[in-house]
């Protein structure tokens, strides 16, 4: 196993659309590195990078203490699993998982004892034999697996490997990847545009938005410590809610931001002017009208059981509130809306945050 | 309603072939009498043992088998390399040498027959295999339908075997080609049909009866026995067999094949 370290990457397509501005970013040795972004975000590009399908326009690719930018695929030594298994469909499961290791010369009997840990780690021991189109979704994601961790490689790249399965097998296979990642020990970049995966997940999140990085840290960091206010919007189901909003008054007293019909107390010595204001659902709070820091009509209401989510319009603002438990809240009528000033986040108009 | 069509196109396309059949079993005067006979009044196969006699069946089968079986093997080759570069690999010029060939297309065959001839005359291959086959190695129809298959091929499968340490000749050879075997069927059966059929390139560029295949050998059998037309069934009939035998055991890759094109690769 080795770390993987990107260096000022940038990728210009043909097209001349840049999906990469100057990316820095280290994967230690061992670690899972989720890269979270949503689709179009660049996160894909950044594998395919690391992996030598696609050319970087500028910047570097370093696996271990190798400088590979330029070398082919084969030469890399890292394994990807893809959204689809891209298995060979006219290879049985035991010829998918030996394919690697027979374009590497390995010895037969080797060879045949690597494919049966591989099978047995991956429960799919019964359907060695068969063909990938006898075989269910999940055996056959588990197959492509198979095929990449077989051959021990440097990091393992997995580009979105959940997200064609459904629920209950995604969280099954979820927990399988964790298992295979504390086994192996093994460097595994992991994207998804699914923020519960990479929750659940990643050891660190590194958060891209439109090619760029935005934040690289635990889960907890991006959740609590948003270095943008796109981190912000995007990690949290629901994210963040983002309120365009003024800051009047720098005395003593009025220190205030109006955000629509809202009127928040905050703890800011010198601001006026444009500013962003963030608040998480879970932080917002219903009660009589005019009792809080503003009003707000009710739009929609999703009580999901464990927690209602309600929508609102504050002047225009749209916020959500997460309330526990079912919420006795009408569509239609308006509410007074409180939050906890302890748990507010400025950004400036540009959505960098403000001390 | 479509099965009675279906029906009906069928008996069109057979009717002239199962007459066939039954004349050469028919004796010599037999055909010209009116109304003229549908079957035999006394079947013979004497009409076989004379036509096998007069063909020297088993020299022209020799021809046409060498003759159709370098093709095959020939067109397949040709046309899965080419259609593989111009499906998957890239470089400069790609689209346009594509279009080009595309073009060569509406060529009509007929108008490339003396230039070929000439070449391969001054390379001294008249009356030769090697004349008789060369000029029919590649097939633009044939490189048209690998590229077709090729297109279709999954990136993420090529994208996983590049990862797995395949380079461009492993990934042609090991992954892109067994997947397109219906494809690869498709042109080898075709070809093999064309070549059994083929009849102006081996008239001109063959001369003599050692070299002869089995369409030109049944022409001048044509010439030779004119009135007879129960011997030139059975003679045609002689040659048509090893073609029908052969149309019959890979009507399936051909359908597949065809069919191939239209259709997605299942992983």
């Amino acid at each position: 196993m080795a770390s993987v370290t990107i260096r000022r990457l940038s990728k210009v397509f043909d097209g001349g659309v840049q999906a990469l501005h100057e990316l820095d970013l280290e994967v230690r040795d061992g670690e899972l590195l989720v890269l979270l972004g949503p689709s179009g975000s660049g996160k894909t590009t950044v594998l395919r990078c690391v992996a030598g399908l696609e050319e970087p326009t500028t910047g570097d690719v370093v696996i271990g203490e190798r400088v590979v930018t330029h070398a082919p695929p084969a030469e890399r030594d890292v394994a990807m699993v893809f959204q689809t298994p891209a298995l060979y469909p006219h290879l049985t499961v035991r010829d998918n998982i030996a394919f690697p290791l027979e374009l590497r010369s390995v010895a037969d009997a080797q060879i045949a004892r690597r494919v049966l840990e591989a099978a047995q780690r991956l429960g799919l021991e019964s359907v060695l034999d068969r063909l990938p189109a006898q075989l269910s979704e999940g055996q056959r994601q588990r197959a492509a697996l198979g095929r990449a961790i077989v051959r021990g490689p440097q990091a393992f790249l997995l580009d979105e490997p959940l997200s064609r399965l459904d629920a209950p097998l995604r969280i099954e296979l979820r927990g399988e990847l964790l298992a295979l990642h504390r086994a192996l020990g093994a460097t595994m970049i992991y994207v998804t545009h699914d923020q519960t995966e990479a929750m659940t997940m990643g050891q660190r999140i590194a958060v891209l938005h439109e090619g760029r990085l935005r934040q690289v840290g635990t889960p907890e960091d991006v959740y609590q410590r948003p270095a943008d206010v796109h981190v912000a919007r995007f990690i949290g189901t629901p994210g963040m809610n983002v309120l365009q909003g003024r800051g009047r008054g720098t005395g003593e007293e009025g220190r205030v931001i109006e955000a629509g019909s809202l009127i928040i107390p905050v703890e800011l010595s010198t601001y006026e002017g444009e500013l962003q204001l963030g608040i998480r659902p879970e932080f917002v709070g219903l009660c009589a009208v005019d009792k809080g820091v503003g009003n707000a009509d009710v739009l929609v209401v999703e009580p999901l059981g464990s927690e209602t989510l309600v929508h609102l319009n504050a002047g225009g603002q749209s916020l959500v509130a997460r309330l526990p438990g079912f919420a006795e809240v009408r569509v239609g009528t308006r509410v007074g809306v409180k939050v906890d000033r302890r748990r507010l986040y400025l950004f400036d108009a540009a959505g960098a945050p403000l001390a | 309603m479509r099965r009675v069509l279906l029906g009906a196109l069928g008996v069109v396309m057979v009717a002239p072939f199962l007459y066939m059949m039954s004349v050469s079993f028919m004796g010599e005067g037999e055909l010209l009498r009116w109304p003229p006979a549908l079957l035999p009044a006394s079947p013979t196969t004497g009409n076989y043992a004379a036509a096998f006699q007069a063909l020297s069946y088993t020299r022209v089968l020799l021809n046409t088998a060498i003759l159709a079986g370098c093709v095959m093997v020939g067109q397949v080759l040709t046309s899965a390399a080419a259609g593989y570069a111009f499906a998957r690999m890239r470089f400069p010029g790609r689209d346009r040498i594509w279009t080009s060939l595309l073009a060569m297309l509406a060529i009509p065959a007929i108008v490339l027959l003396i230039p070929r001839y000439l070449i391969i005359d001054a390379l001294g291959w008249v009356d030769t295999y090697p004349g008789l086959i060369s000029t029919e190695l590649v097939s633009v129809w044939g490189i048209f339908l690998m590229r077709q298959t090729f297109v279709m091929l999954p990136r993420d499968v090529e994208d996983a075997a590049r990862l797995d340490g395949a380079g461009e000749w492993t990934l042609f050879w090991r992954v892109a080609l067994p997947l397109a075997r219906p494809a690869v069927g498709a042109v080898a059966v075709l070809a093999f049909m064309d070549q059994w059929r083929n009849f102006l390139w081996p008239l001109v560029v063959t001369r003599t009866p050692r070299m002869e295949v089995a369409e030109v050998a049944l022409a001048h059998f044509h010439t030779a026995y004119a009135a007879n037309w129960p011997y030139q069934m059975a003679a045609a009939v002689l040659v048509t067999l090893p073609a029908l035998v052969v149309c019959l055991l890979a009507q399936r890759y051909v359908m597949q094949g065809v069919r191939f094109t239209g259709a997605r690769v299942r992983l």
